[in-house]
């Protein structure tokens, strides 16, 4: 857009004018609600519409609270109270599925651990199947000896033979 | 010296009633454009990402974004959002298109929000702890269990940053935990020259007991309006400009529709949280100067062991970068880093620019820590 383009545009100077008053505005903003005084003042407005408003609402409470009592009706209070009941309720019903949670993953690691048990007492079993297989060559020793010649009794186990598992 | 002639001086008067008739088209579509906001024919939807809710607590649900990529290509961390108290988490996942969520789930996160809901005059007594040591801990069990994954990555933003820190900070070398984000975090309140807030709530003017003790939770809109006022004149005023000026573009209109949508729904804070934000945390600074106690236990950012990103935003007038900054000492982590964006506390994530500068960068720093 050339110089004159621009100069042309019958909103331009109305924007650029209201763009710089926006400029100017929001920078003394910005400066004034970043006082003490600005502080103060909110302070107090706040303060006077917690003072005014407070006795207002107790006389409202207190007004309702009775009128629902007649009606047979809850209070806001008790219906608050309801709530963090449930609110507590809840807590537990989460903390029983937490439990839950835990129990299912211990029973679906639970099979992982038998088969490893398994493999345990599989060990087990076959150096007690060595066992006795050596047994049963030394009973079949002793009978085929000859009457009188005692039998070497053995001391150790040889190399070849495994450690039994215990 | 020669006069200028009549073109040069004024231009083509055939060009300046082109002008003219173009300005007075755009401004007969806008008016047509804002009647159609003001009737309430054009609403914005956010929060459109498909998802599921997996978890409910007293207001607070734990929802799961389907995943977009495949089995393989998914990281195996999953990544739970966590946004502050005092607006929707929407913010996440504003759009179609313009969403980090979105984002996300295309990089192959498995993707959780904790949404903590709108209190009840029930929850006036929520304390902080009671959000981050009890409800957060309990939405992180969820996730385990849903993901199957016994790590994760804690993504909080703004007062959401503070309460994942306070749970990283107590969970301490808690082995699930495996990354920690934090976006625009407000951890240290040491100088009080930074922003309006820091006045504004400081005990000679503010009586935070009175007003707590008054309202039982603070209205989501007083903590608008106050928000608002940090920069009242682009808030109330100049915003409105901007749509002005752009409702002759339907993309621009959507755009700010959907960011005044969620700006505009507030949530209340809880009475005695808010009481802890004001005390403990803006005038006695408590965290950073190591005397924060919650269930009688010390909180101690050097106690955050895990890899740390803190994002913060160069012209954040909501959470000024000292803020953030300052804390990055303190946290425990060896492996920390800390990476400034250009735009302000909501843009950098929200903006238009987010999809190009801030979420990449999120996603560089955090793929390879999620494997």
């Amino acid at each position: 857009m050339s110089q004159n383009d621009a100069d042309l545009d019958p909103f331009g100077p109305w924007r650029q004018l209201r763009d710089a008053t926006m400029d100017v505005w929001a920078k003394s903003m910005a400066e004034t609600v970043n006082t003490e005084a600005f502080a103060q003042n909110m302070g107090a407005y706040l303060n006077t519409y917690l003072a005014t408003s407070a006795p207002m609402q107790k006389f409202v409470e207190q007004y309702m609270e009775a009128t629902l009592a007649r009606l047979s009706m809850p209070s806001r209070d008790e219906v608050i109270e309801l709530a963090r009941r449930m609110v507590s309720v809840e807590m537990r019903l989460d903390d029983i599925d937490a439990k839950l949670d835990t129990l299912l993953r211990h029973l679906q690691t639970q099979p992982a651990a038998a088969a490893q048990h398994g493999q345990e007492l599989n060990g087990h079993l076959q150096a007690i199947q060595q066992q006795l297989e050596r047994l049963a060559v030394s009973t079949a020793a002793l009978a085929e000896a000859p009457e009188g010649k005692p039998v070497p009794a053995r001391r150790g186990r040889t190399k070849a033979e495994p450690e039994p598992q215990t | 010296m020669t006069s200028p002639t009549y073109e040069a001086s004024y231009g083509d008067p055939g060009a300046a009633a082109q002008k003219l008739y173009d300005e007075l088209d755009r401004i007969y579509k806008a008016t047509r454009m804002g009647a159609d906001l003001a009737s309430g024919k054009r609403s914005a939807k956010i929060a459109q990402t498909p998802k599921e809710a997996i978890w409910h607590l007293n207001k607070a649900t734990l929802y799961h974004y389907f995943p977009q990529t495949p089995l393989e290509k998914r990281h195996q961390v999953p990544l739970l959002l966590v946004f502050a108290l005092i607006n929707r988490p929407d913010i996440f996942d504003l759009r179609p298109g313009n969403s980090f969520v979105e984002f996300m789930l295309q990089q192959g996160y498995e993707v959780y929000l904790l949404d903590w809901g709108r209190p009840g005059p029930e929850d006036s007594s929520l304390k902080l702890e009671d959000y981050a040591l009890d409800l957060l801990p309990r939405a992180i069990r969820k996730l385990q269990s849903h993901s199957g994954s016994q790590e994760f990555t804690l993504l909080g933003w703004c007062i959401g940053a503070v309460l994942t820190s306070l749970y990283a900070a107590w969970s301490g070398r808690d082995p699930g935990l495996k990354n920690l984000l934090l976006l625009t975090a407000p951890l240290d309140f040491s100088k009080k020259d930074a922003g309006p807030f820091n006045i504004w709530l400081d005990e000679r003017y503010f009586n935070i007991d009175a007003l707590v003790e008054h309202m039982g939770n603070v209205p989501g809109e007083m903590i608008d309006w106050g928000n608002k006022m940090l920069k009242p004149v682009e808030n109330f005023i100049g915003n409105y400009i901007r749509l002005w000026e752009n409702l002759d573009d339907p993309r621009i209109v959507e755009s700010w529709q959907a960011m005044n949508a969620w700006v505009n729904d507030p949530v209340p804070f809880a009475g005695a949280s808010f009481r802890q934000w004001v005390v403990d945390f803006f005038r006695e600074n408590k965290l950073m100067n190591g005397t924060l106690t919650m269930r009688g236990e010390l909180i101690d950012l050097q106690n955050i062991e895990v890899p740390l990103l803190s994002v913060i935003a160069d012209k954040d007038h909501i959470v000024p970068t000292c803020q953030s900054i300052a804390a990055m000492d303190r946290i425990g982590s060896q492996d920390k880093t800390l990476l400034t964006i250009p735009g302000g506390h909501i843009g950098i994530m929200a903006g238009s620019g987010a999809r190009k500068r801030t979420w990449p960068q999120i996603d560089q720093w955090l793929a390879p820590r999620s494997k």
